[in-house]
């Protein structure tokens, strides 16, 4: 694709009343694969003209799937501006001959490393410990966002400010996780999920302390299992200024979660706004579960809302609680999900149980469309 | 509180943490002081458009302002096309209404609202076809026959890559 240098008379109506400049803000947003910058190129001369931009072809991800030609295509057009990768291999591609230590696609990825903002690993986990050094064998100084389903190895990610760990089926310790830890230091946002890992891996606990300072949101899933192991993950992470946690329980079954231990966990936090609990099923005994500790009451701003989607789609309870600022007071937000689907008096009880935990609580009911 | 004028000469009475949404107006409101008496212009936007905007700076009044210079911030918001509940159902407006809120949010500099916008847009068009994406938003299709048919030549293997 190349620019169109011919005159365009711009119509003042509809999508034509917007400048350039507004226009090329919407194709950044529109575009995040070749094929994207195909169809919008394909529309008039204008979008070409625009979408041709180099700040456009660096919203291109590069992908083991792109092949060499639209690699180089977009490390040439994009002129040296900063690119997302994503490095995507499942099951499947095992029985194809793909997705094993560094297959060539990857090494076609990888070889720019050094210009990736923001880089995406997701591997069958059997890959996961032949890439685990990836970050050192292939740098990234410019890295703002890093989303694996492995722990990498620790090395200063000094840059980065955002992480998604997916550990889901893994071979991690939380030794490792907390040593990979200490080594992204700028990190704002951090979201782990924990899943059917090795329990005797896990539950490798370690004494060491990782203190997070710019960490503000957080976001925990963890199923049944590992709920012990989320509470010493939090307990070994000193987070001054953290003000959103979201922890989602993922539970197959009615048995009540213990969360004694992600309370005494949450309590130290004590820069918390907006604590958010996701659970499968009500708890037992349909009493509030003992995660909001009654020490938050320091003033704090504006509530943020949801966080965790509609993850698990059958009665699902969420608790979200915020804290209050001068001009209003702590508040709670239940959601009941499937709501239809509980008994009256398993319903009756959280909305009592809510209220004695905070004068202000708002209770959502969503009724499914089906019936068990 | 603070008295806008649109380009209709329609007269707003805003509060002052409102309006500052707004970098345009918080930065002419500093040069103005506290003299509640006079009136800010917005000459390129219209009452419709102006109430349009108000009601979304009411809504995010008490958000965090991004900093012009927080490039991870940006680089964060920038990402997603994700809008939350409350803004979609805000811009669940008719199209002239939504490039007026966009040009309006650009020439006040209201870099959220903007995205939200931009966002917007950039849904409609994803998934679409360059036929679907010129019926959508009324567009003549200039390219030359003979154009048309290299660009298809060209890159028919890249549309899913």
């Amino acid at each position: 694709m190349h620019y169109d240098n011919r005159m365009i008379r711009i119509p003042r109506h509809g999508i034509y009343k917007l400048p350039d400049e507004l226009l090329l803000i919407i194709m950044q947003y529109g575009v995040s694969k070749y094929g994207d910058m195909v169809r919008l190129a394909s529309v008039c001369p204008r979008f070409k003209s625009i979408v041709c931009s180099p700040t456009v072809w660096s919203k291109c991800s590069l992908t083991v799937d792109s092949g060499t030609d639209i690699i180089e295509a977009i490390i040439r057009e994009s002129r040296g501006a900063l690119l997302r990768a994503s490095i995507v291999f499942r099951i499947q591609d095992m029985f194809h001959g793909r997705g094993g230590e560094y297959p060539s696609s990857a090494y076609h990825v990888l070889q720019h490393s050094s210009l990736f903002k923001d880089v995406h690993i997701d591997l069958y986990h059997m890959f996961s410990i032949s890439w685990k050094n990836v970050f050192i064998k292939h740098p990234m100084p410019r890295l703002l966002r890093l989303e694996t389903s492995f722990v990498p190895r620790p090395m200063p990610f000094n840059m980065v400010t955002q992480c998604i760990l997916k550990l889901i089926d893994g071979y991690e310790t939380q030794s490792e996780l907390l040593d990979f830890l200490a080594s992204v230091p700028s990190l704002r946002s951090l979201k782990i999920t924990i899943m059917e890992m090795e329990a005797k891996e896990i539950k490798n606990r370690s004494n060491k302390t990782v203190a997070l300072r710019n960490l503000r949101e957080m976001e925990l899933g963890v199923d049944q299992e590992h709920i012990s192991d989320a509470a010493g993950l939090l307990g070994s992470l000193v987070l001054d200024m953290l003000s959103s946690l979201s922890i989602s329980i993922f539970r197959e079954d009615r048995s009540a979660p213990e969360t004694s231990e992600i309370a005494r966990a949450v309590s130290k936090f004590r820069s918390l706004q907006t604590l958010q609990l996701e659970m499968g099923h009500p708890p037992k005994n349909n009493q509030l579960p003992d995660v909001f500790p009654s020490s938050i009451t320091s003033p704090s701003s504006n509530p943020k809302t949801d966080a965790l989607g509609s993850r698990m789609q059958t009665r699902r309870v969420v608790w979200r609680y915020h804290r209050g600022n001068r001009d209003s007071s702590d508040s709670l937000d239940v959601s009941i999900i499937d709501s239809n689907r509980l008994s009256s008096d398993t319903v009756a009880n959280i909305v009592i149980s809510s209220l004695h935990i905070c004068d202000k609580a708002r209770i959502h009911f969503f009724q499914s469309m089906s019936q068990d | 509180m603070v008295i806008i004028r649109t380009a209709d000469k329609e007269k707003f009475t805003v509060d002052r943490d409102v309006a500052e949404c707004s970098v345009l107006l918080k930065n002419l409101l500093e040069d103005v002081g506290e003299n509640e008496e006079e009136e800010i212009p917005v000459q390129n936007i219209n009452s419709s458009v102006f109430r349009k905007v108000l009601e979304w700076c009411e809504h995010h009044k008490n958000d965090p302002r991004p900093a012009s210079d927080d490039s991870a911030a940006e680089e964060s918001r920038r990402r997603t096309t994700d809008i939350s509940e409350w803004d979609q159902k805000f811009i669940a407006v008719d199209q002239e209404m939504l490039f007026e809120i966009i040009l309006a949010a650009n020439y006040l500099d209201i870099k959220p609202l903007l995205d939200v916008g931009c966002k917007t847009v950039a849904n409609m068009i994803k998934g679409k076809t360059p036929e679907e994406i010129r019926k959508l938003f009324n567009i003549t299709n200039d390219f030359t026959p003979e154009e048309e048919a290299q660009i298809r030549r060209e890159n028919e293997w890249a549309e899913d890559r």
